[in-house]
């Protein structure tokens, strides 16, 4: 029985050995496996070429072999695992192992067979549980956040409402003075509601609209919150106008209904706020290639220069608390980046007043990254 | 491309490289070697990329890795703070043996908007050390051909 020679066993292994010339290019020690020609080097031939030029990895590898092999003669180098994108553009898993052999630098190649790939497996796995992991603590350290918010929001309006209940109990109250209480506590009663809206919207995972059908249309809910909002600003002597720039009638938009309302409600709310009388606020909608623009310009006070970077950060006023407890931008904010979208506000150069702007994606172009 | 484990340092060349974008989170083992030819003010530049597996408490960078490289991208993801921190520790350690070589800071996954989570006092120290901090998504390929085309004039003009 005659012995298996070293070049069969290579080639059952798979495996390319090579020894440098006194040039620094390489030879191949008996056949090369097919897979390395699909590098540019030939299997067959037997002339020294440039293994760096066609294997870019053996760039480093083999100043690093150089030099440890200077330090250690008798050391194996291990390159550990590489990857490379072959000429037919198959990336290819490999290892190399290199070694001085009669002072000669003997290089082995090896390609990690799929099935043998049991360290990206394991990697792999335990790297998405520590992805897993991580997002776990992120969720309950948000949570955490959340809950003490919300209870330290609700201390304040809920010990009004005591406050005013217990004088009422104690009847130490005129009847005028019972319905400004009774008043009092409406007003609470509408932050608390605010409070939760906006928690509720900050927590709420995804409500996206996932057809055209059920996507609100963003000219109706302008015009709903122009004719909510008209009898108050008439009140307040403040003109408000409406004005509609696309022709068309219906124009569907990556939100939902009631938070969309909502926005409108706030922006208005907070233009009225800060209006004189005999002022003008105009509400308008605008469109451009893939998006909608609604402006709210009011000629009221301005923005302070201070208040502005944070104007949509939580419990940020403009500087006028009248029924105002920093939210409402706040919560504007977060329902439009949810939708993609975005907000921004600014002083106006054209006369007195702020402009605050946010954009929305039209549904029908609602991009995959949604 | 330097940075911790999933902050897309992978999907950010396949997307140079490929102009492909995919979900799935596959991490690299060892080191993924990529190559393209760029312009750059005429001239063709070929980029041969080192995308080094990220580091964790499973795998650590080989400094053999970063042997002969000529720049490279210190990659952070915009929604892991966490990353940043790992990212300064690897330039501390990269520095000690190159600090001479011109990089840039990739902040990727800037499509993420809402899940933002970045610190930016952190990213100050960053940015104070790097030639610039370039806002990137492998998803959308937002800032990712500038990103190279800044990195490989930095390279150029760095040469003597």
């Amino acid at each position: 029985m005659t012995k298996p020679n070293l070049e069969s066993i290579n080639l059952q292994l798979d495996t390319a050995n090579l020894v440098q010339t006194s040039d620094g290019r390489f030879t191949a020690i008996g056949a090369l496996p097919a897979w390395l020609s699909d590098f540019g080097c030939s299997a067959q031939s037997e002339e020294p070429f440039q293994l760096e030029s066609h294997l870019l990895f053996f760039d480093t590898y083999l100043l690093e072999v150089r030099d440890r092999l200077l330090r250690e003669p008798d050391a194996v180098i291990s390159s550990g695992p590489w990857s490379e994108t072959d000429n037919t553009g198959l990336v290819r898993n490999l290892s190399a192992l290199a070694l001085q052999v009669d002072g000669q630098l003997v290089i082995q190649i090896k390609l990690i067979p799929r099935k043998q790939q049991y360290q990206q497996a394991i990697f792999q796995q335990a790297r998405n549980y520590s992805l897993k992991f991580e997002q776990l603590v992120r969720e309950r350290e948000h949570k955490e956040i959340l809950l003490h918010t919300i209870i330290h929001d609700l201390a304040g309006p809920l010990t009004s409402i005591h406050g005013v209940l217990e004088l009422m109990e104690r009847g130490r109250t005129s009847s005028q003075l019972t319905t400004i209480g009774l008043e009092q506590c409406q007003v609470q009663k509408r932050m608390i509601g605010t409070i939760l809206d906006t928690f509720v919207s900050l927590d709420s995972s995804n409500a996206l609209p996932g057809s055209r059908s059920e996507a609100p249309d963003v000219i109706f809910s302008a015009q709903q919150a122009y004719a909510k909002f008209q009898p108050a600003f008439e009140n307040k002597k403040v003109t408000l106008r409406l004005s509609l720039e696309p022709h068309e009638q219906l124009i569907k938009v990556v939100a939902e209904e009631d938070l969309l309302e909502r926005v409108f409600a706030n922006l208005l709310e907070n233009a009225l706020r800060h209006s004189d009388e005999g002022s003008t606020t105009e509400l308008k909608v605008e469109l451009s290639a893939d998006r909608v623009v609604v402006s709210v310009l009011d000629e009221g006070t301005g923005i302070s220069s201070n208040v502005i970077a944070s104007l949509f950060d939580r419990y940020t006023s403009s500087g006028d608390n009248a029924g105002n407890i920093g939210l409402g931008l706040y919560f504007c904010k977060i329902v439009l980046e949810r939708w993609k979208g975005s907000l921004k506000c600014e002083n106006r150069t054209d006369t007195k007043g702020s402009l605050f702007q946010f954009e929305l994606l039209r549904f029908d172009s609602k991009s995959e990254s949604i | 491309m330097i940075g911790a484990y999933a902050v897309g340092k992978t999907s950010l060349v396949d997307q140079f490289v490929l102009s492909i974008y995919s979900d799935a989170y596959h991490t690299t083992v060892g080191v993924k070697i990529d190559k393209k030819v760029l312009q750059v003010n005429d001239t063709e530049l070929t980029c041969v990329i080192w995308d080094i597996a990220g580091e964790d408490e499973f795998y650590t960078v080989s400094n053999s890795y970063l042997r002969g490289m000529a720049g490279f991208f210190l990659v952070v993801d915009s929604t892991r703070n966490v990353t940043v921190k790992i990212a300064l520790s690897l330039l501390d350690r990269i520095q000690e043996t190159y600090p001479n070589i011109p990089f840039i800071v990739l902040l990727n996954k800037t499509d993420l908007v809402a899940d933002r989570d970045i610190n930016n006092a952190d990213l100050a120290l960053l940015k104070e050390r790097a030639i610039d901090v370039i806002e990137t998504s492998a998803k959308t390929g937002i800032g990712v051909e500038h990103a190279f085309q800044d990195l490989a004039n930095s390279i150029i003009s760095s040469r003597p």
